[in-house]
């Protein structure tokens, strides 16, 4: 009886154990899946916003009178403190995500690692932020 | 009987609680009982591959960090890594003498205990600081000082202070002397002034100009002239002479010319993808060498490696950047190219645009080329038989907000790294041609051409 209700408890903890990491996991999974997709959107912020100050620089080069010139400067000006902003957001956001992956990636298991990708990107999906 | 069954089971049990409650965390160091040092081999890798994170926020985040004064603070920290750790490693011999301009570095005493990861740790800590130096932020000498604090305080816990000592010192000495060869080679403190100015542009009808306003000069002209760590990095990489210049439509030129332009005008969405991937633009990331390096630190985590294969690593890799940088820069300022969006807006379409922003230097030949083809030949060298077969996914632009990229081979990443220069519209294609070629021999010299330990782990 003593020996039955041992078992029964050693199997009690192995599945609550491998129940809450595999719900720890999932959740940290969605957390790092909120945050790439952050990421994402910020990074096509960013790209927009380089076209955007690049093409204001090659019209700014190309104005033809002072008011043409003072217009495209002060957007350019608009444009240049967006991108600061934008940058510190991007490298702080990098840094969390980076640290999360690291934590997050069976990096000795090719297999765990295809499973782990997979899942990232079904929540990613999921969530719209696939592309 | 069942007593003995419940006995085994209660152990059983305890032993199961305590797993449970372990800490992740695993103090590798111990107390070594003979006077004798223990071999770099024996200290985890994750305190170097830790410090070129670091390095990845640094170069980020420090004004004048271009993508060739990058790949030479890379270089230095990678070299230096290397020589505070060589004693530990049997069979190994040291870099000092070996590469160009590098020598004197100091020999541990003999006889003498060390430690080698502490002594790497006090190494590297100081050539960063060294690398950054004048213009480095104050939060990120901050990262520095803490991250090498706490590295010291996990290192230092059961070993004795006088080798605790002993090592940091040592470590010192290794980077105050490779710092010092440093200071000679052409580009000391070279991010206070990444334009090397004054530089005048020669007066030839192909001749670079600048691509946008704000940048009317460009970058590091006169890098070629920088001392390599392998002197035949630079005198066996000439570059081929490129194609003829021409306006003429049906030339060979215009037709190169032609071809980013209907390239750039039909990418596919993946294309598009592969190109931002791949752009690496200083001040947003850690630049192109920054993301080979941060691919190296993913291999050696999923291979295990340990302090010995780490710092081989690192050390191969930051001789083959820095040096990429150098004959790249020899070569762009030697044929000093104009770029396909300059040429085709003039004799093509005046409205064209590339896919991202055109970098400030010549086209000929390609950095991403150089650079990838370089790296790619050091990771076949470290991770496969030779042949670059290796199934790997780069998880590092995904904390820029990309999806991970799956490659079946090293060289089909560095290919797909050449590739995108020309779906960007930034690069004809035989700037990428030749810059994946001739990196190439710049990482086999890397392999050959200096003495490395065998059967590192």
């Amino acid at each position: 009886m003593k020996y039955f209700l041992l078992v029964l408890m050693l199997t009690a903890i192995y599945s609550c154990n491998t129940k809450s990491t595999k719900q720890v996991n999932k959740e940290r999974l969605e957390k790092l899946a909120d945050r790439s997709c952050r990421a994402t959107s910020i990074r096509k912020q960013r790209f927009v916003l380089a076209d955007n100050i690049r093409f204001m620089q090659d019209s700014l080069s190309k104005a033809k009178n002072k008011a043409d010139s003072a217009r495209f400067q002060s957007r350019l000006a608009e444009y240049l403190k967006q991108k600061d902003i934008l940058l510190k957001t991007s490298l702080a956001l990098a840094d969390t995500i980076r640290m999360q992956l690291d934590s997050l990636l069976p990096y000795s298991d090719k297999a765990a690692q295809k499973q782990f990708t997979a899942s990232l990107d079904s929540i990613l999906r999921s969530k719209g932020c696939d592309k | 009987m069942k007593k003995q069954y419940f006995q085994a089971a209660s152990v059983i049990l305890l032993f199961v609680l305590i797993a449970s409650c372990r800490k992740e965390y695993t103090n590798t160091n111990h107390v070594t009982v003979s006077g004798s040092s223990r071999t770099t081999r024996s200290y985890s890798s994750d305190q170097i591959r830790n410090y070129f994170t670091l390095m990845c926020t640094i170069t980020k985040s420090t004004k004048g960090f271009f993508p060739t004064q990058a790949a030479r603070a890379y270089g230095y920290v990678g070299v230096a890594a290397y020589e505070a750790v060589v004693n530990g490693i049997p069979g190994a011999l040291s870099l000092s003498g070996q590469l160009n301009g590098i020598s004197g570095v100091p020999k541990p005493a003999a006889n003498l205990e060390y430690n080698w990861a502490i002594s790497s740790n006090a190494a590297i800590a100081d050539m960063m600081r060294d690398m950054f130096d004048v213009n480095i932020t104050a939060a990120n000498r901050t990262k520095i000082d803490s991250t090498e604090a706490a590295n010291l305080a996990v290192l230092s816990a059961g070993v004795n202070a006088d080798v605790v000592s002993r090592s940091v010192q040592y470590g010192k000495a290794v980077t105050a002397a490779i710092y010092q060869s440093s200071t000679s080679d052409g580009a000391h403190q070279s991010y206070l002034d990444p334009f090397q100015l004054p530089y005048k542009l020669p007066a030839v009808d192909y001749c670079w100009e600048p691509t946008s306003p704000t940048a009317p000069n460009p970058v590091s002209p006169k890098w070629g002239s920088n001392r390599p760590f392998i002197a035949a990095n630079i005198s066996n990489t000439n570059p081929v002479v490129p194609t003829t210049y021409s306006t003429a439509a049906g030339s060979d030129f215009y037709k190169l010319a032609l071809d980013v332009y209907h390239q750039v005008k039909n990418n596919t969405p993946e294309q598009v993808e592969i190109t931002k991937y791949w752009a690496d633009d200083p001040f947003n990331t850690c630049t192109p060498a920054g993301h080979t390096f941060n691919i190296m630190n993913q291999l050696l985590k999923e291979n295990n490696a340990t302090l010995e294969k780490a710092s081989v690593a690192f050390a191969k890799l930051s001789i083959a950047e820095n040096d990429a940088f150098i004959s790249c820069w020899k070569g762009k300022y030697q044929y000093v190219l104009i770029r396909p969006v300059t040429y085709i807006q003039k004799n093509i379409d005046a409205n064209f645009k590339t896919v991202i922003g055109t970098p400030p230097f010549p086209a000929y030949t390609s950095g991403h080329s150089y650079e990838s083809g370089a790296g790619s030949v050091i990771f076949a060298d470290l991770f496969t038989d030779g042949s670059g077969k290796y199934d790997f996914t780069d998880y590092s632009q995904v904390q820029y907000g990309f999806t991970a990229r799956h490659y079946a081979n090293f060289n089909d990443m560095a290919m797909e790294c050449a590739n995108s220069r020309f779906y960007g519209g930034i690069h004809y294609t035989p700037d990428n041609i030749e810059g994946l070629r001739l990196g190439r021999i710049i990482g086999d010299n890397v392999n050959k051409m200096l003495v490395w330990p065998t059967n590192i782990k």
